[in-house]
């Protein structure tokens, strides 16, 4: 049977190594040295340390990867989600080293990849994109003339910039002078590329995406959308599937487009569209991620298919076993990312060791996990720890049980989201809708746990009392009490 | 036997008196409110506590940071101590701390004054150690600061209330 390497950590790479045994496949684990005893390097059939803690070291260096897979004879790798799941060079290394990389080519990684060919190519395929400019903008005339067309607020983007940086916002033409001169300068800066290009700002937007999957015989499918409108600090923490306030024909249109955009870059595997959406339900393609999602499992829960195991047959050279018709969205799916984060001080990343862990069970849940309790959780990576994911046959009963599993979590050890995500699941904006990005923005600081505060502390004194009376050796009718204990070993350490 | 303790959760501090531990009963004075607390140890680890109200479980695990206390997800950190030390050693940052001026709670010969003129003293530091029937008691600063005078020697004996050390806040 053929053997797959996982080529990432954490909750993905246990998802992965699982879907693989499903299918008999062998499975490899990679390990950086702070994840030596991690359950994906315990979970898998064999694994191979690839370097020091930093990823740069480690996770991210395809060269040892691929000696990794050469040496266990691993013939397939799976890239998961971050680290080298995008990049078009390691793809190339896999395909040169006659290993098949488990995702798409080299080519629609590319022409996805830098954004404003990305643009130009979805434009040409029909495919909506945000108004503004599909070619970079060489003059303060030519954006001023396209400004005025497109209508204020504009976005300023650095064509070769990505993650958030590189953005500007102008809300008139009285700004744009000094907005166009000083994000060509930031753009030169940082990204090494002055080129700049103009989008209409879309504010407050939800954030809508698309599921697709594509196999090499010229099969692609959509599998409806996944809202993430959700955010902190532009991360998605709560997704679902369907989206609630989106109308049927919006819907269809969507998946419609997303299918063309895949096609138009021949696309194969597992791939989402993700879009921005108006008030208005119009909506535009932003980017497309060429890879699995951290928040697939809300398609998986609503639609009923292993977006996994689709990936492992696919690349094995099978048809999908699904076909556009056979899908449907059944039911309502929530996520829930759990992070070592502190959501008091603007969500700051807080390792730690998981001390407490013990996640929910019940019907209609699930976790997608790669920690467990007593395992350190490593500075060197992302926090997320886990994933909560609630499905029931409606939207209200899925938010019931995602709040009455999310009560019931048992984590401790650090600093954690959960009683922020509780909180926005109970807000009324989550609950009634529609939400857009600016949802996390408009919540109140987290409220106290006051009435629980005295039993606490009195179970504080209680404990303490009762560990101080096992203390005392009173079997041998040595009755001395904590005072003449204390005084007793004052005494001794005196001499 | 009646046992008092002081429980301190960031600047606020309580205090617990255990008056009665029968096992599944517990009764406690939390800052003088009397509360019959069924208390029950869950296999799992956990200790329910219960009020006929209110019922939660609770999971003790100590930590170098103090006693953390944790309720499913929601995690609370205490320390804990006996009332009867912390009188003894004028420790816990109530009146031996007032306006930098550190001063013994009760009567005592001062054995060592670890600190030095100008030497900065972090918050709960030790200055001073004092003898009480036959036990030694860190004195510590609450609050911390910058050392501006030491006002006893090793050896002497002071009565309750007198000044040992006064502290000058730090300012960055």
């Amino acid at each position: 049977m053929p053997k797959v390497l996982i080529a990432n950590r954490g909750e993905i790479a246990c998802r992965v190594i699982r879907a693989c045994r499903e299918l008999g496949l062998g499975t490899v684990a990679v390990y950086s040295d702070a994840d030596r005893d991690a359950r994906h390097v315990w979970l898998a059939d064999e694994a191979v340390r690839l370097g020091p803690p930093p990823s740069k070291d480690s996770y991210l260096r395809g060269d040892l990867v691929i000696a990794a897979a050469q040496q266990t004879g691993a013939t397939l790798i799976h890239p998961g989600y971050g680290f080298l799941s995008e990049n078009h060079v390691f793809r190339e290394e896999c395909d040169a080293a006659g290993i098949t990389f488990i995702g798409p080519s080299a080519y629609a990684m590319r022409q996805m990849g830098v954004k404003t060919t990305a643009r130009q190519t979805m434009h040409a395929a029909g495919v909506p994109v945000v108004p503004g400019s599909l070619e970079p903008i060489a003059s303060l005339a030519e954006a001023h003339a396209l400004c005025e067309e497109i209508g204020y607020p504009v976005m300023l983007k650095a064509a070769s910039g990505g993650g958030g940086r590189g953005i500007r916002i102008l809300h008139d033409a009285a700004e744009l002078p000094a907005g166009f001169e000083g994000a060509q300068r930031e753009a030169g800066a940082y990204f090494g590329d002055a080129t700049v290009y103009i989008e209409k700002a879309i504010l407050n937007p939800r954030h809508i995406e698309i599921q697709v999957l594509a196999d090499t015989h010229g099969n692609t499918i959509h599998l409806f959308e996944r809202e993430c409108s959700v955010q902190r600090r532009n991360q998605k923490i709560i997704e679902e599937s369907p989206a609630a306030h989106l109308s049927q024909k919006t819907r269809l249109a969507m998946g419609e487009m997303a299918v063309r955009a895949a096609k138009a870059v021949q696309y194969v595997g597992a791939g989402t569209i993700e879009c921005l959406v108006d008030t208005h339900e119009n909506f535009y393609f932003m980017e497309m991620n060429t890879r699995l999602q951290v928040e697939h499992p809300v398609t998986e829960l609503a639609t009923g298919v292993d977006l996994v195991y689709e990936q492992l047959r696919v690349a094995m050279g099978e048809k999908l076993s699904v076909r556009q018709e056979d899908i449907v969205q059944r039911g309502h799916a929530i996520e829930c990312r759990i992070y070592a984060e502190d959501p008091s001080r603007g969500f700051v990343p807080a390792p730690g060791p998981l001390l407490v862990y013990r996640p929910p069970l019940g019907p209609g849940l699930r976790i997608d996990d790669g920690f467990g309790e007593g395992d350190e959780i490593p500075r060197f990576y992302d926090s997320m720890i886990a994933k909560l994911s609630a499905w029931a046959p409606d939207r209200p009963r899925a938010i019931a049980r995602m709040d009455a599993a999310l009560a019931r979590f048992e984590i401790a050890g650090f600093a954690h989201n959960i009683e922020h995500l509780q909180q926005v699941i109970a807000s009324e904006r989550f609950q009634v809708g529609p939400y857009d990005t600016g949802l996390v923005g408009t919540l109140p600081p987290l409220r106290t746990t006051a009435e629980d505060d005295v039993l606490a502390s009195a179970f504080a004194a209680i404990w303490t009392h009762r560990q101080r009376q096992a203390q005392k050796p009173q079997a041998n009718g040595d009755n001395e009490g904590l005072w003449q204990r204390t005084a007793r070993v004052g005494g001794l350490r005196a001499k | 036997m009646a046992t008092e303790y002081r429980v301190k959760r960031g600047d606020k501090i309580e205090t617990v008196t255990v008056l009665e531990d029968r096992g599944e009963i517990v009764v406690v004075e939390v800052d003088g409110q009397r509360l019959e607390l069924a208390v029950h140890a869950l296999p799992d680890g956990r200790t329910a506590v219960a009020t006929p109200e209110r019922r939660v479980a609770l999971r003790a695990l100590p930590t170098k940071q103090g006693l953390l206390v944790v309720d499913a997800h929601v995690q609370r950190t205490f320390e804990v101590e006996d009332a009867r030390v912390s009188w003894l050693a004028g420790a816990s940052g109530g009146k031996g701390a007032a306006g930098g001026r550190v001063t013994a709670s009760m009567p005592g010969r001062v054995v060592r004054l670890p600190v030095k003129l100008d030497e900065i003293v972090p918050p709960g530091g030790v200055v001073a150690v004092l003898e009480a029937m036959k036990m030694e008691n860190d004195v510590r600063a609450p609050g911390g600061g910058k050392v501006v005078e030491i006002a006893v020697k090793e050896g002497v004996d002071v009565e309750s209330g007198a000044l040992l050390v006064r502290l000058e806040p730090v300012h960055d």
